[in-house]
This record gives structure tokens, C-alpha cells and sequence, in this order.
């Protein structure tokens, strides 16, 4: 006997959902890890460390995995009897129905198990499936769900990509420097920035400046940007910076003056002649505290009272009516412009310059006026202390005068190093667009490709190559063939006669050069050696002209020739071809001064050494020698017309060869 | 008897009434201890004895007596005692001399000459007599001098013990102890039974009992519950349980593991078996289930357990080991 129809419908029943059941729960088990899988293989796409193309098979495995717990759990054995039991259970048959299916299976059957198989059916018509086996939930089906969310979700999100694409992609052609270069920068801004007694609006500058030289590091900048931004830094810098700097200085150079006919006040006077107001401050004091202890004889006393009376008299030429004057005339030229019905391109932009002019001539008028009213000030301190030498028994109230005094150096020798440290920031600022100026031309010479290969990384390199190649007396020297010299550049005024020459001396060919070059195909040049001078001088004064042979003019080469060349012996005249500015007009007269060289092969190294350490090395600190000569070479700069381009190389050395902590 | 009176479901049917019909006129005279009652006739119907843990007084030497009475069976009691001897529970030879003058030893019959005994108090007996008694219950027969005394069947050993004193006794060893077919423990009365107590035993009116069964349909009883089948699932079930109560066995709960020396021996799965078929007929079901056995495991196996010393130091229950041994059990295996 079979088991009966109306016992084996519920139990196919519930095994099916037992079937199903199951194939829930390990379909929804191992959708756990296939979708964590797939939210690993997203994470990885959007984070770029897998291909697309590379994901698709991953998220096919994630995607098979739940249906592989589905048929895993709908095909998976049934443990027998369960489905009997399940029933008996749900409708308290004990065991009736599982004993009657046990039952059924026996090949021989006792009157009790017949009796047993009848009681299950007769109990068989209130079994339920659904009772027996109720569907639920699969228990990781909402851990399931929340992580399917969270994939959902991160397959929406947007990773930000590092977009390492320069701005020269997105339509900005950057300006590219050497990182050597703004390196300097960096270094020089940061000591000023790190320095304690820099004044709050130079600090500002400063950090402006900086961040304009991180840009032009990080190639943020295209050309124009890059200037606009430096008119501004430098038109902030005009406006903050103190106007009248040098009247201040003369001024103090004329109170130095009187001051020195008082022996007792010779630092003192040496301090306002050098225009060193921080100095003359300390000076000031120190002669104070000589006063408060009577240290000072009577005739000494007498003569600091004459000195002081003197410097306190002689007021310096009051330069503010000439600024009025000067204003009022820019006021009456403005009104007369606007004045005019219809004007010009010209006209206008005229008028936009005047109003600028304008502007400043006001600034300096009233910073003049303020530069004005400290020296008056200082006089008056003066004044006083001399009255009060003048009386006997006054020594201690002279002394708190020449305090006061001190004070009022003090004042102006903070004005005075802001004004130092702004213009060097200004000379700052017009090295790096001269740079810039450089960078774009040499772009243009170099040519797309080569500049394609710059931004690969070979820029610095290339041009430091360059350099060195120049510097050997090879460069262009080697590439040039035939007869591409550089044209005549023009006449120079004055007695000057100058033609370019070749960028390291590679072409041309003075007589007497030492050293053999290969070249390509150049021709040497006819060097006409003629007599060169390095002038030396100041501003309308008779200058010494350093004489130096070897330095003539170089004819440029014609023809063909395989040849070797020879370097001159001494500095070309001409400059990098790069530049395109005028040649310097000297403002000064100069007068030639013939220097003998020595003939010789002069001390060996070993003498160098040995007279060294019998005389000793150099006496003063670098930093004392640079500071004199860097001075120099700024005033020379400022007094006769230097080209920017000249200007530029010479600031750029002394940048380079500053002293450093 | 006719066919029809043949068919399990009418001997199934015939079973049922006689047992309630026990209940009921056992009931007139004991109030509640209807789990208590339906073990000794359990015991009684498998052939097996029961042995009944109980504080005096609650009504177990009644519930005998009044077993007995319903049933028609001959009854003796036995209060044992530390100086009771083999021979007064047995029964002793005796000469005897006839009207002629003719003097012969006689076996004079001790009170285990019964169908059912009463073992008062077993475990203050000293472990002789206590052997006497059980070789009894084992053999169903008592051998004195060269001749074997067969015992009238049926015939059913109820012993009580009392667990509070201690002193003086002499616990039944294990041994001893698998002989009995349950072990039976007899709770403390509620509120109401407890005035049905007083209301029945105080008053004037005594309950008389009357003889609803008698030993012959004991035995008959008894035949058909053997025929009442077991399905493998349901005898591997026992089997589980039997193994579960086993430390040394993979089935056996970490309780076990960490409490008993010693499992339940192979006797507990058969009382596990037979007495589930008395339970599944006293249900009117004409095959034992897994429910039955579940319900007579406690009974049938929490005397034939060891503990060791940490279970016997912990104050461990045999009772809740075996509840775990049943949580832990699966009804079906694979």
C-alpha cells in the first residue's frame, strides 16, 4: 500500500515550500557576498584601478551568485520525513503522519501500522501546507537589500578624479619657468616673510608675491594672468610705498653734515650720512646716556651744541610746493582734455595715463608732506637740545631732547626699511616678467614640438644644458650652419658702435683667443679688434673706463668652412639673441682709463693658497661685499636707461650670488 | 471475542476505558497526582517497576494501596528498616507438623509473595535485604534452599524513598537502581488539592473502592502494548537521547559532557520504548511518536544517569540535563 493521495498532497505541498524556502534564503545568503563583490569591482571602477571592460565578467559572477544559492537551495535534499513532520507538528498529530509515511514504506505491515495509516488519513483532511511551512522573509534578505542600496548608491556617486592634465589642455597656455628660478624667489620672500621685523604692509606684499610665484610653479598662469597680476602687485606696492624716500635721505645726509663738525657725534654723523637711520637712532641714544652721565666736557658740549644748532637751522628745500605745483598743472592738462568734444583712442588712453599720474602726484604730495613733518619734528628735537646745552645745568633735559630725537630716527628708520624691502620687491617683480618676457620667446623660438618636450620634463634641463654648452664656448656655435649670423643690430648712440655677437663667443673669432672649438660649417668671424671699455662711473661725473683688450667689434662671417673656432679672449658685446631691447644709453660722461693687464702666467694655485693664509682671506663679510656691490649695480641700473633685458641679467646674478643663511 | 473486538481500534478503545476507568476509582481516593498515577500504571502495564522520590505524607503508600484495590490484585506492604533481613521480605523455611505428627519443613511465603509490593522507605534497608528485593523484581522469582518460587504475575514493586533524611540509610546502588522502569517524583499538592485532601480525609464518609480490572487484563494490557509499532525515526529519536545522555558520545549537550560520568545504559531505551507505547495507547494512537517518547524520557532515564563529582558538587539536576538532552535532540536525523 502506497501512501495515500490525501496524505501525499500536503506533503508534496510543503516540501515544495520547504524547496522554495530555502532557495530564498541561500539566494538571499549569497547575495550578500555577490553584492559586495559588485560594490568592490564599482568602487574599483570609480576609482580607476580596474577597467570597465575588466569589470563586466567580476559583476557577472557577483550577478551569479544569488542565483546560484537560489538553485542551490530549491535543489538541495530533503532530510526525510521532514516535510511529515513539519505537518505533524503544525497540526499536533504526533507523529501520526510521519509514522504513516515510515509505514507505508514497510514491505510488511502489523494490523497496527494499517491502523496507524488509516488514523493519519482520516486526520489528513485538515493538513495545510501553508501552516505546516509558512513562507518568511529570508533572514539576510535586508542585509541583502542595505548593501544593494549602498552598490546602488555607490555606482551614482561621483569620485572626483585627479585630473593631472595641465591647464595647457583646458585652453590656458601657461607660462613655464624654471623651477631654479622661482626657487629664489621663494627663498628670498620667505625671509622676509620669516623675519620678525618685517613691516605688516610688506608682509602682505611679500605673501601676495609668493603666491603669484606658487602659481607660476604650478604652471596656474598663462602669460597674460601672470603680468596683470604683477601690475597689480606693483602698483600696490607704488601705492604703499613711501614717496620721498630719497629727499628723507638727503635730508639726513645734510643733518649728518652739521652734526660732524662735533667730534663726539661722529658715529652719529657717519650714520646720517650713510642714511642708515637705525643706526643713527642707536647713536642718538648712546649719545644721550653721555649727556645723562656727564661725560662730556665742557668744550665738547659747546661744539655738540654748535653742531646741533647748525643741523637743526639748515631745513632741507620744502619739495611739497613743487609737488602742488606739479599737481595743479596735471589738474589744469586733465581739464582741458575733458574738455575736448571728441577725442582719439589716443586721447583717451592720454587722459586715463594723466588721471594715474594724477593719482600719484597726489599720494606723494601728501606722503611728502608727512615725510615733511617728521623731519621738522627731528629739527625741533634738535632745536631743543642745543637750547638746552645752551644753559648750563640742562645737560639731563638735552638728553631726553636727543631721546626724543632717537625716537623720532626710530620712526623713520622703520619707514626706511619698508621703503628698501618694497623696492626690492619691486625689482623683484620686474625680473620675473622680465622671465616671463624670455620664457614666451624662447616658446616661440623652441617651436611646438620642442615645447611639447619641455613640458615632458626636459625643459630645465634642456636649458640648463644650453647654458652649460654656451658657457663652454659651444651651443650655438655647434648648430649654426653656414652663414647664419646673427644681422647688424643697429648703430648705438654715442661713440659706441655695436654689433651683436654671438651668444658665448662661439662665432666670433678676436684674435689671440686660446682654445679651439669644432664648429659646423660656420664661418669664423672677422674679428676687427678694436678697443673696448667697460665704464665705470657715476651719474654726470668723469667715469673710469676699464679698458679690455680682445673685446672688438666681430664682423659677422660670411661663407663657408669647416674650421675650428676660437673663443676671444674676452666678453662678447653682443647679448642673447632672445632679447630684443634697445642697447643701454649712457647718460653719463665717461672718461677712458687704459689698464694695463699683467703678462705672466701669474701666481699658481699653490701661491694663491699660500699667500693667503700669510695675508689672510678676505677681511669683511660677504654679505657686507655683496650688499656694496649689489648697491652699486642698482644705482648704475637706476641712473643710466639699462634695458630691461640688461637689467635683468644683471639683477638675476646678484640674485643668484646673494649670501645665504 | 469477536473479529471486530480483534481490531486494534476497538483493543485500543477497550484500553483506554480500562485505564480510565482505573484513574477514576483511584481518583475517589487520591487527590491530584494524575502524572504520578498515570506512571504507575505505566509501570504496571509494561511489567516494569517504579520507583517514588517523595517527602512522607504525600499520599504514595495510598495510592498503591489504592492501585491494588482497583485492580483486584493482592497487595503487601513492607517498611523497611536497617534490621530487616533478606528472609522477612522473602519468606523462610519452617518446620511444620502435621495431624499424624509428622514433622517437614515448610517455605512459609514472605510478603513479596504479592502482585503488588510496596517497598516502604527501600533505602533505609541495608544493602542485603536490598539485594533480596531486587532479585526479586529482576527474576520475578525467589529461590530459598533448593527450591525456585515462581512469583504470580503480574506483578509490580512500588518503592518509595524519602530524599530529605539521609542518615541511616543506605542509598540504592546504581545497579539496583536500572531495574526500576521509572523513578517517579511526587510533588507537593496545590491550594485545591489540598482541600480535596482534607474535605475526603477528615470527614465521617470513607471511600470504598471496586475492582474495575484484574490481573488477567493486566497481562492482556500489558500484550497489546508490545504490539503497538514504533517507526525507525521514532526509535532512532530514543536512540539520540538514549546517546545524548552519554558524555563520551559527539550527540551529547555540553552539560552532559561537563556533568555525568556515566549515561543511561541500554535498559533506559528500552523503558524510553515501551513505556512510549503505553503512553501512545493511553492517547487512543496506534503507533508511538516522538512526542511519547519525549514525554516518558524524564521518568525512564533520570535514575539511570552518573553524575560526577563536579554535577554532584554543582547540585545538578538529572532532570535538567535531560531537558537540555531533549532541547539539543532533533526529531528527525540527517
Amino acid at each position: 500500500m502506497t501512501l495515500p493521495d490525501d496524505l501525499r498532497r500536503p506533503l508534496n505541498a510543503t516540501a515544495l515550500r520547504i524547496r522554495l524556502q530555502r532557495a530564498l534564503d541561500a539566494g538571499a545568503t549569497l547575495a550578500l557576498p555577490g553584492l559586495g563583490l559588485a560594490g568592490l569591482v564599482v568602487a574599483l571602477v570609480k576609482t580607476e584601478a580596474l577597467a570597465e571592460g575588466a569589470a563586466a565578467p567580476w559583476l557577472w559572477a557577483a550577478g551569479a551568485l544569488p542565483v546560484l544559492g537560489l538553485l542551490f537551495g530549491a535543489l538541495r535534499p530533503l532530510e526525510p520525513l521532514l516535510a511529515a513532520k513539519l505537518l505533524d507538528r503544525a497540526h499536533g498529530l504526533h507523529d501520526r503522519v510521519s509514522n504513516a509515511v515510515a509505514f507505508s514504506r514497510e514491505a510488511e505491515r502489523t494490523p497496527f501500522m494499517e491502523a496507524a495509516l488509516e488514523d493519519a488519513r482520516a486526520h489528513a483532511g485538515g493538513l495545510s501546507a501553508s501552516r505546516a511551512m509558512p513562507l518568511r522573509v529570508p533572514r539576510d534578505l535586508l542585509a541583502a537589500l542595505g548593501v544593494g542600496v549602498g552598490v546602488a548608491l555607490l555606482a551614482l556617486v561621483e569620485v572626483p578624479r585627479v585630473v593631472e592634465e595641465r591647464l595647457v589642455l583646458s585652453g590656458i597656455d601657461p607660462v613655464q619657468l624654471h623651477a631654479d628660478e622661482l626657487d629664489a624667489y621663494e627663498s628670498e620672500l620667505r625671509d622676509l616673510l620669516d623675519s620678525p621685523d618685517t613691516p605688516e604692509e610688506v608682509r602682505d606684499a611679500a605673501r601676495e608675491f609668493n603666491r603669484l610665484v606658487e602659481d607660476l610653479a604650478d604652471e596656474r598662469l598663462d602669460r597674460a594672468e601672470a603680468l596683470r597680476r604683477i601690475t597689480e602687485l606693483e602698483d600696490r606696492l607704488d601705492r604703499t610705498r613711501p614717496a620721498d624716500a630719497e629727499l628723507m635721505r638727503e635730508s639726513l645726509e645734510q643733518i649728518g653734515d652739521d652734526m660732524r663738525r662735533a667730534p663726539v657725534a661722529e658715529e652719529l654723523s657717519q650714520a646720517l650720512r650713510d642714511g642708515d637711520a637705525e643706526r643713527a637712532e642707536a647713536e642718538m641714544r648712546r649719545l644721550a646716556e653721555r649727556l645723562r652721565n656727564e661725560e662730556l666736557s665742557r668744550a665738547e658740549i659747546e661744539r655738540l651744541r654748535q653742531a646741533l644748532q647748525r643741523a637743526a637751522d639748515n631745513r632741507p628745500e620744502d619739495l611739497s610746493e613743487q609737488l602742488q605745483q606739479r599737481e595743479e598743472e596735471m589738474n589744469r592738462l586733465l581739464q582741458r582734455q575733458r574738455e575736448q568734444a571728441e577725442q582719439t583712442p589716443q586721447e583717451r588712453r592720454l587722459l586715463q595715463r594723466r588721471r594715474r599720474e594724477l593719482d600719484r602726484l597726489r599720494r606723494e604730495h601728501q606722503e611728502a608732506m608727512e615725510r615733511r613733518r617728521q623731519l621738522d619734528r627731528l629739527q625741533r628735537e634738535l632745536q631743543q637740545s642745543a637750547e638746552s646745552l645752551n644753559q648750563r645745568e640742562q645737560q639731563q633735559q638735552s638728553a631726553e631732547d636727543l631721546e626724543r630725537a632717537a625716537e623720532q630716527l626710530n620712526r623713520m628708520a622703520r619707514e626706511q626699511m619698508s621703503e628698501e624691502e618694497m623696492r626690492r620687491l619691486q625689482q623683484q617683480l620686474a625680473q620675473l616678467r622680465e622671465m616671463i618676457r624670455r620664457a614666451r620667446q624662447q616658446q616661440a623660438q623652441n617651436g611646438q614640438g620642442q615645447q611639447q618636450q619641455q613640458r615632458g620634463g626636459g625643459q630645465g634641463q634642456g636649458r640648463m644644458d644650453r647654458f652649460v654648452l654656451r658657457a663652454n664656448g659651444q651651443g650655438e656655435g655647434m648648430r649654426v650652419v653656414g652663414p647664419g649670423q646673427q644681422g647688424q643690430e643697429g648703430q648705438q648712440p654715442g661713440q659706441q658702435q655695436g654689433q651683436q655677437g654671438q651668444p658665448g663667443g662661439g662665432q666670433g673669432q678676436p684674435g689671440g683667443g686660446q682654445g679651439q672649438q669644432q664648429g659646423g660649417q660656420g664661418q669664423n668671424g672677422q674679428g676687427e679688434s678694436q678697443e673696448q671699455v667697460l665704464r665705470i662711473g657715476g651719474d654726470g661725473e668723469p667715469t673710469a673706463m676699464l679698458e679690455i683688450p680682445g673685446m672688438g667689434e666681430s664682423q659677422q662671417g660670411q661663407g663657408q668652412g669647416s674650421g675650428q673656432l676660437r673663443p676671444g679672449d674676452g666678453a662678447g658685446v653682443g647679448h642673447d639673441p632672445t632679447l630684443a631691447d634697445d642697447p643701454t644709453r649712457m647718460r653719463g660722461e665717461h672718461q677712458t682709463v687704459r689698464v694695463e693687464g699683467e703678462h705672466g702666467e701669474g701666481p699658481s694655485r699653490s701661491q694663491v693658497i699660500m699667500g693667503s693664509a700669510q695675508r689672510g682671506f678676505a677681511d669683511r663679510g660677504y654679505r657686507d661685499v655683496y650688499t656694496d656691490y649689489s648697491g652699486h649695480a642698482e644705482e648704475v641700473l637706476e641712473r643710466d636707461e639699462v634695458p630691461p633685458g640688461y637689467r635683468f641679467y644683471v639683477r638675476r646674478y646678484f640674485q643668484l650670488i646673494r649670501p645665504r643663511d | 471475542m469477536s473479529d471486530e473486538d480483534k481490531k486494534p481500534e476497538a483493543l485500543v478503545r477497550r484500553f483506554r476505558e480500562d485505564l480510565d476507568r482505573v484513574r477514576s476509582e483511584v481518583g475517589k481516593m487520591i487527590v491530584g497526582q494524575e502524572e504520578i498515577l498515570d506512571g504507575v500504571l505505566t509501570c504496571l502495564i509494561a511489567g516494569g517497576h517504579a520507583l517514588l522520590e517523595g517527602v512522607p505524607g504525600l499520599g504514595k503508600t495510598m495510592l498503591v494501596r489504592s492501585v491494588a484495590e482497583a485492580l483486584h490484585l493482592q497487595f503487601s506492604r513492607v517498611q523497611f528498616t536497617p534490621d530487616l533481613m533478606p528472609s522477612d521480605i522473602l519468606g523462610t523455611t519452617i518446620i511444620a507438623e502435621d495431624d499424624e505428627g509428622h514433622k517437614d519443613f515448610q517455605f512459609r511465603p514472605g510478603p513479596v509473595f504479592a502482585n503488588i509490593v510496596l517497598a516502604d522507605e527501600v533505602n533505609r534497608a541495608t544493602p542485603k535485604t536490598q539485594s533480596a528485593l531486587l532479585e526479586v523484581m529482576q527474576e520475578h522469582s525467589v529461590t530459598v534452599g533448593k527450591q525456585t518460587h515462581t512469583l504470580e504475575q503480574p506483578y509490580f514493586v512500588l518503592a518509595t524513598q524519602n530524599p530529605l533524611e539521609m542518615e541511616g540509610t543506605y542509598p540504592l546502588p546504581e545497579a539496583q537502581l536500572d531495574r526500576f522502569l521509572f523513578k517517579l517524583q511526587v510533588t507537593f499538592p496545590s491550594r485545591d488539592e489540598l482541600h480535596a485532601i482534607l474535605d475526603r480525609t477528615t470527614g465521617s464518609d470513607k471511600p470504598t473502592l471496586e475492582t474495575v480490572i484484574d490481573g488477567p487484563r493486566i497481562l492482556e494490557m500489558r500484550s497489546l502494548a508490545r504490539d503497538v509499532p514504533v517507526a525507525r525515526h521514532v526509535q532512532d529519536y530514543a536512540i539520540r537521547i538514549l546517546e545524548g545522555t552519554h558524555p563520551d558520545r559527539d550527540a551529547a549537550p555540553d552539560m552532559v559532557q561537563r556533568f555525568v560520568r556515566f549515561g543511561a545504559s541500554p535498559r533506559g531505551a528500552q523503558a524510553c520504548l515501551l513505556a512510549a507505547k503505553i503512553q501512545a495507547l493511553m492517547d487512543g494512537r496506534f503507533a508511538v511518536g516522538t512526542d511519547d517518547v519525549r514525554a516518558v524520557a524524564k521518568p525512564a532515564l533520570r535514575h539511570r544517569m552518573i553524575l560526577n563529582f563536579e554535577g554532584e558538587a554543582e547540585g545538578v539536576k538529572t532532570d535538567a540535563i535531560l531537558d537540555r538532552i531533549l532541547e539539543t535532540t532533533k526529531e528527525t536525523s540527517g
